[in-house]
């Protein structure tokens, strides 16, 4: 009876927790990808956006809301680590690519699979990093770095959609946990 | 998360249709303006300087008085980010630019370069040793 009355915590505390744990791997899994050595002819500092997958399984399973807390937290912690400008970039791209695929997968008529909400929320999160970039240089020359932006989202959008396919059955054991 | 469905029809028009912009905007890129390379540099959004960068005999440095500081290093057909005062160093770490399209950018200084025109000959994409 003891032990029962242990895990009878109250769904609220529960979803804290797990929504804890998934900012947490959101963060990890973005600076583990600073690891990775830049590859040439791809613009620095461009990254593989791995905490998408975290985002995206939390938007499919949890909804918009959960989502959007990862994603002030992991600007947060971009911010804490990187400076004011990095959170700007960090939080709209954030914003914006949590959107676009929380819109997506709520949609009806579930028009595109896992890879193509990957793909374009990628794209959403280059898109929102430029608009803050063109805003804080004053400038909208970092268009021409859009081509380069897309064809990065469609590399790293068909590969964070290949992984969350990989992953989820472990991230979903992770939320049983929690009774999520 | 059983009912979404991982790779449907419409993501291969999507990626295809992507591909296909993605070609359109690089356009102007593969056929560069037919004029001598030269380097334009940006402080707070506005064209400072432009340096042709054909004619420089002997590299040299342009301190482009900004804070955080940002020093551009300037040689025959290159220019580069050398010194910044920021924490990332992403605009160094773009290393040299040496062809039309080129850009590199140091946002903490709210500087960036843009290199425009053609080069006298052709420059290889990546060397490697």
């Amino acid at each position: 009876m003891k032990s029962k009355s242990n895990i009878n915590i109250n769904a609220r505390t529960r979803f804290i927790a797990l929504l804890g744990i998934l900012g947490a791997q959101a963060i990890v899994l973005s600076l583990l990808e600073n690891f990775i050595p830049p590859v040439p002819g791809l613009p620095p500092g461009a990254k593989l956006g791995f905490s998408n997958i975290v985002t995206m399984f939390t938007a499919s399973t949890m909804g918009f809301m959960p989502a959007l807390y990862i994603t002030v937290i992991k600007a947060v912690f971009a911010g804490a680590t990187r400076g004011s400008a990095a959170f700007f970039m960090s939080f709209a791209g954030g914003v914006l690519s949590t959107a676009v695929m929380s819109l997506l997968l709520k949609s009806k008529r579930k028009t595109f699979g896992i890879i193509g909400i990957a793909v374009l929320s990628a794209a959403a999160h280059n898109l929102g990093q430029l608009i803050v970039a063109a805003i804080i240089s004053g400038t909208s020359l970092f268009v021409s770095y859009a081509p380069f932006l897309l064809i990065y989202a469609l590399i790293t959008g068909c590969l964070t959609g290949s992984m969350l396919k990989i992953i989820m059955p472990a991230l979903q054991r992770q939320s049983s946990f929690f009774k999520m | 998360m059983e009912k979404y469905v991982f790779f449907k029809k419409a993501d291969i028009v999507l990626i295809t249709l992507l591909i296909l912009i993605c070609f359109a905007l690089f356009a102007p890129r593969i056929f560069p303006q037919d004029t001598a390379l030269t380097a334009v540099i940006y402080k707070n959004g506005q064209e400072v300087r432009r340096i042709e960068l054909e004619g420089v005999q002997q590299s040299y440095k342009v301190d482009l008085h900004t804070s955080p500081d940002a020093v551009l290093l300037v040689d025959k057909n290159k220019i580069r980010y050398i010194h910044a005062g920021c924490n990332d160093k992403l605009c160094i770490n773009s290393g040299w630019l040496q062809k039309a399209g080129d850009v590199s950018a140091c946002l903490p200084s709210k500087t960036f370069v843009v290199v425009e025109g053609k080069p006298s000959g052709s420059v290889p994409d990546a060397v490697a040793y």
